[in-house]
């Protein structure tokens, strides 16, 4: 019975290679551009609050609202809706590079929320301090804000990442391959219990490989 | 070198107006150290940081080497900031920065090149007796060492003013005394101008020059040091000078004062070299009295002693009296406290 399955696994490994292939690319891409474009949509939403460094409430409202609206979206629905957007943007609705947009676009408020957070942490009187020193908005958010957070922002691109791979895992639904969707066509539909189980390993090893090194460089910007 | 006039600021919130300052005047000359003190909530904090434009007057003229700081816009405002330093009660170091790299902040914000700032900041630990911490992380130091880099961060740029915002109310009384003694220091040394805030009279008396009392955002008296130390006006002034030196008759003294005595009991109080003590004995050589001291302090602001003496004076009247009309001619402030019979 262990020969069996062995030998299956080995028949089944190129394509378990290729779906944790791109599942990790999947991931990592839309987490890099997720963070391109939640990182300065989360610093905004800080500096632009009441008595921040750049008060702008009407900017803070109109993006806290994208963002908002933008988070209650289920996953699925996101991916479906914004078909014509993704065309638009790498030329296809379907396959792994489509379903980044949707990732993406799911993420990045998701990021913009962790960061507005993180640096919402940040000691205010340090800010303070440093507009008495005559720095800049931008010196504030470069200089003081981001590093300040630097651990914070880290654990929340941490939990981002995971969460994409949560999100990753329905990408089948448009041809995105993955491992989800190896373990839809093979367990749930086939009733191939090993090539199930399998994925699901591969998902933890991942998630754990991914929430040790944040916690690991988290820890090493961490000076408190 | 800091001129204050008419200086208002009024905090509207919802639940109504605060007036956290009414109309404060005051003037802080170059190279001294001012001292503001006043109870919580006196509005201390608001006037300090009202100078550097943390916060915004209502009204009034905030005048810092001759630039009237209320009409600047951002970016003259930011340049005039760089040469104001500031130290808090909370150090607000940068933690993620070493103290080298907390020290060469300002530096930086301010766009100097790197070699000059690893000279300015390697000197500047170097004053504040920190170059053996410089690869530290704040979270690494002791308060007094925490505020020692915010002095330094504070003289980077050169200020002329240097603004203390509570910078020892943290910090338990030795290590308040050496970043006392710091800051006399570098004002000596860098003839640099100190304005600073506290609520604590040791404070005032260890370094300032000058003070003012503030209460219910109301300078209520203000002078050099000394004066207002030793004739202060306004009740709440004599409650702060009494945290620091007992002017109050002792009560022992007091039931003495009410039994009835052939002595009288005077009490002698005396400002700098002028001390009692050969006056004392000169009464029991002139006059033919006998002298008891009953209570006697001492007490030194910076290098001035001052105290008082309270003493019983036992013989004839007229002499008694003769030798009261001597001591009011030695320039000492007396009071008699119990006449004889
Ligand atoms: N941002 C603010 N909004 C509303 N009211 C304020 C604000 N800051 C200060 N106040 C009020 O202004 C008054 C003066 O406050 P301030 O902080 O200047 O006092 P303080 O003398 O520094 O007191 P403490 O010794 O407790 O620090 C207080 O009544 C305070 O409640
Ligand atoms: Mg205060």
């Amino acid at each position: 019975m262990p020969n069996d399955v062995f030998t299956h696994l080995a028949t089944l490994s190129p394509e378990l290679i290729k779906a944790t292939w791109e599942t990790l690319y999947m991931t990592v891409v839309s987490v890099l551009f997720a963070s391109l474009l939640g990182i300065p949509l989360g610093v905004i939403l800080v500096v632009t609050d009441k008595g921040h460094i750049k008060e702008s409430l009407k900017l803070n409202q109109i993006l806290g609202s994208i963002v908002n609206v933008l988070r209650s979206f289920p996953f699925l629905i996101l991916m479906l809706a914004l078909g014509p957007f993704t065309r638009l943007v790498v030329g296809t609705t379907i396959g792994t590079t489509a379903t980044i947009v949707p990732l993406t676009i799911a993420a990045a408020p998701f990021v913009a929320r962790l960061v507005e957070t993180s640096l919402k942490e940040v000691n205010w009187g340090v800010v303070e301090a440093s507009l008495a020193m005559g720095a800049s908005t931008w010196q504030i958010i470069r200089k003081v804000l981001l590093p300040e957070a630097m651990p914070s922002i880290i654990l929340g691109t941490t939990i981002t990442t995971i969460t994409i791979i949560g999100y990753s895992t329905m990408a089948g639904v448009i041809g995105g391959g993955g491992l989800g969707d190896l373990a839809v066509r093979y367990g749930h539909m086939r009733f191939d219990y090993v090539v199930m189980v399998t994925t699901v390993i591969i998902l933890v090893v991942i998630v754990q490989v991914i929430q040790s090194l944040g916690n690991l460089f988290a820890a090493k910007f961490n000076k408190n | 070198m800091i001129q204050i006039r008419d200086l208002t600021k009024i905090y509207r919130g919802a639940a109504g107006e605060v007036v956290a300052l009414d109309s404060v005047s005051l003037r802080v000359r170059k190279g001294e150290i001012y001292g503001i003190i006043g109870f919580s909530g006196a509005g201390k904090s608001t006037l300090i940081r009202c100078v550097n434009m943390l916060e915004r007057p209502t009204e009034g003229s905030i005048i810092v080497n001759g630039q009237e700081m209320t009409t600047l816009y951002e970016s003259q405002l930011r340049t005039m900031r760089q040469k104001i330093g500031m130290i808090f009660q909370h150090f607000n170091l940068l933690s993620s920065r070493t103290v080298f790299e907390n020290v060469a902040f300002p530096l930086e914000i301010s766009g100097v090149a790197k070699a000059e700032i690893n000279k300015k900041v390697t000197n500047l630990l170097e004053l504040v007796g920190l170059a053996d911490k410089a690869q530290s992380y704040p979270s690494q130091l002791s308060g007094g060492q925490k505020q020692r880099v915010g002095i330094a961060r504070a003289l980077a740029n050169d200020p002329i003013v240097l603004l203390c915002d509570e910078a020892t109310s943290a910090l338990d009384p030795a290590t308040t005394s050496s970043i006392l003694e710091l800051l006399k220091d570098i004002n000596r040394k860098l003839d640099l101008t100190i304005l600073m805030i506290t609520h604590e009279m040791k404070v005032i008396s260890e370094i300032c020059d000058s003070v003012a009392v503030i209460e219910g955002g109301k300078i209520i008296e203000e002078g050099l040091v000394i004066d207002v130390f030793t004739q202060p006006k306004h009740s709440t002034t004599r409650r702060f000078v009494q945290t620091i030196i007992n002017t109050d008759v002792p009560d022992k003294i007091r039931e003495r004062l009410l039994e009835k005595g052939q002595g009288q009991i005077i009490r002698l109080s005396f400002i700098g070299d002028n001390t009692a003590e050969p006056v004392v004995s000169s009464l029991v050589k002139h006059f033919d009295v006998d002298v008891n001291i009953l209570y006697g302090n001492i007490d030194q602001i910076q290098d001035t002693p001052f105290g008082m003496l309270i003493i019983e004076c036992i013989g004839a009247k007229a002499n008694c009296d003769k030798a009261v009309a001597y001591l009011r001619k030695q320039g000492l402030r007396i009071e008699v406290l119990r006449s004889a019979e």
